[in-house]
């Protein structure tokens, strides 16, 4: 079942502290979600434009996240349905930042890689629980569809990124 | 449960340089307040209504997937579907968007898959991945299959919104099953009188599951961390299945548990378990899916599935254990896709009204060919099959429901109640909520 609940809310809104506690992780996710830098940061501005122009009808706080993160993926999900919308070439999207040549970061690369040629739907459910540290039932809020829908996601998405990354990332 | 902070941190570390600047928070208070409140704007439905009763007949004689459709719905159904006549061809399968209609809340879309070039599409297909742009999905079921012209008809039903009529989506698919197999009353050989004791257990942590179901989750889910039976203890097939094992059996806190693992390759497999006696009671179980690690630890993930069964142990010697098997011959995948603008249906009966439920004040309900929807407020307890909804029939016929679905939205509660096959909305006499009775005519 499908649960988005914003009453109202009266506290004043402190834009800062959400843009602190959230900008750097949307960010990264809209450049993973979008593949391009640029269309990532329109997205986190339109986001937080939203948050600001729509705090009031919120809840509490422990749902702030979530209700950012939900739109965040839809404004992300616009921007891939407008016209303009490109191919891009993910390589040269994340070789547009700057890394350098441990170990380390090359694995990070091959994640980042396999993360950002998942299709978008697989790609919602994993950055949203492995990297927002979503529960199952919050990600069902965020992209409005049932629990069991995430969680054959989550599955199918795992089974495609174990593919490339098992023993790395993933145990099983 | 290791990979979650890793899996965050590299990327966290590679896209260490992705940051917004220090001012951002001041540029979006100076747009804000720069800008005026946008509001949507009011939908035309009505003249969409109007629009779509004239020009169904004409449409629907020019496109010979519609025409083909009329034959295998009832004329009365079919004529309240927009036709679309869409085709789109990969890996030498076609599918065609036939038909296409929304409401307020939900949208249903028949299509139909035909292999040009061999025999993967028969009447067991199953789309695995598909979805319809701006909706999320609710169930996909093969209605027709022509055995002549390897052709399955099916019919998505989806949730839509009337903010989606006259607008473009995108119907895709990605991927199907077929040639499913079934093993149904598989004997599994387990002696029920000699189940182990006190097995070894070991900790499940019911918030990092993907899943489960049955009687006893709600109640399993809330004590956050359970006991199962500690895996691959046991390596004993099932006759005839070479997909699934049964890995561990043992009495836990009294309860009857069996583990199952799934071994196969398929990409659907799955089953069932009962306990079965010879008055043909059926016991079905509760079920948990999880991994483990290289450890042995329990995680997420979905080798393993605990059945657990809810009957005295003094009982067992009086069941057999059971259980029903499915598998997939074939899994294809390609890419499918058609666009179109999806209108709305032709009518709908809406009515005020103020009935009180448990927990819950409907304060609208409105009739679509789509069926039945209840909107109001509060905090429902379980699932909307609890409120008991039929359609009273000009004829004296009774519809009931066998799908519902619950949103909420900006703090109303929305329960969509869907029928087999569109409702005849002229003919709706009353409807019947929980013993409340809506008159139409």
């Amino acid at each position: 079942m499908f649960s988005i609940s914003v009453p109202d809310r009266n506290t004043p809104m402190d834009i800062s502290y959400l843009v602190a506690e959230y900008g750097d992780s949307l960010l990264r996710m809209c450049f993973l979600y979008l593949k391009d830098i640029h269309l990532a940061e329109d997205a986190v501005q339109d986001t937080f434009l939203k948050v600001y122009n729509n705090y009031s009808q919120f809840k509490s706080e422990s749902e702030i996240k979530t209700w950012i993160m939900r739109i965040a993926i839809n404004v992300c999900k616009n921007y891939r349905r407008s016209s303009w919308w490109k191919r891009v070439v993910i390589t040269e999207a994340l070789n547009e930042i700057p890394a350098d040549t441990s170990l380390e970061t090359q694995q990070d690369n091959t994640l980042v890689l396999e993360i950002m040629k998942l299709s978008p739907k697989y790609k919602e459910v994993i950055l949203l629980f492995y990297y927002q540290e979503l529960k199952i039932q919050e990600i069902s809020q965020v992209l409005n569809i049932p629990e069991s829908t995430v969680s054959t996601r989550l599955k199918r998405a795992r089974e495609q990124l174990g593919t490339k990354l098992k023993g790395w990332y993933f145990d099983d | 449960m290791t990979e979650i902070p890793s899996i965050k941190n590299a990327i966290d570390a590679r896209l260490a340089p992705l940051k917004l600047s220090d001012d951002f928070a001041v540029i979006i208070q100076k747009q804000a307040n720069n800008t005026g409140t946008m509001k949507k704007p009011l939908t035309v439905a009505a003249l969409i209504c109007l629009c779509l009763l004239i020009s169904v007949p004409v449409m629907a004689a020019t496109i010979p997937g519609f025409n083909a459709l009329l034959s295998r719905v009832t004329p009365e159904i079919a004529q309240m579907l927009q036709p679309i006549g869409l085709v789109a061809e990969n890996n030498g399968i076609k599918m065609e968007v036939v038909a296409a209609m929304n409401d307020e809340d939900t949208a249903v879309v028949y299509l139909t898959m035909q292999d040009l070039t061999g025999n993967r599409i028969d009447k067991s297909i199953d789309l695995y991945d598909y979805s319809i742009t701006g909706m999320s999905m609710f169930t996909s079921q093969v209605v027709a299959y022509d055995e002549r012209t390897k052709t399955a008809t099916i019919r998505l039903l989806a949730n839509g919104g009337s903010e989606l009529n006259g607008k473009k989506i995108t119907v895709g698919v990605d991927s199907f099953l077929s040639a499913r197999h079934e093993y149904t009353d598989v004997k599994t050989g387990i002696d029920l009188t000699a189940i182990p004791k006190d097995p070894e257990k070991m900790l499940l942590d019911m918030n990092n599951i993907p899943g489960g179901g049955g009687d006893l989750f709600e109640t399993l889910r809330e004590k956050s961390i359970i006991q199962v039976l500690k895996n691959d203890q046991m390596n004993r097939p099932l006759p005839g299945i070479d997909f699934a094992q049964i890995s561990n059996v043992g009495l836990v806190d009294g309860r009857l548990h069996v583990q199952i693992k799934w071994t196969g390759t398929g990409i659907d497999d799955h089953g069932f378990l009962y306990l079965t006696n010879t008055a043909g009671e059926v016991i079905h179980p509760t079920n948990v899916s999880f991994g483990t690690d290289a450890y042995g630890n329990t995680q997420y993930g979905d080798k393993y599935e605990e059945n657990i069964f809810d009957i005295d142990a003094g009982q067992l010697d009086q069941f057999k254990l059971k259980g029903d098997f499915f598998t997939n011959g074939s899994y294809v995948q390609g890419k499918w896709r058609t666009t179109f603008k999806i209108a709305a249906v032709s009518q709908t009966k809406q009515a005020d009204c103020s009935i009180d439920l448990e927990n819950m004040k409907i304060k609208r309900v409105s009739i679509s060919p789509l069926g039945i929807t209840l909107l109001g407020s509060g905090q429902p307890e379980g699932p909307a099959d609890k409120i008991n909804v039929a359609v009273a029939m000009l004829d004296g016929s009774v519809r009931k429901f066998e799908s519902a679905a619950t949103y909420r939205d900006d703090g109303k509660i929305i329960i969509k109640y869907m029928p087999d096959s569109p409702l005849k909305v002229e003919d709706v006499r009353e409807l019947h909520i929980n013993g409340n009775v809506i008159k139409y005519k």
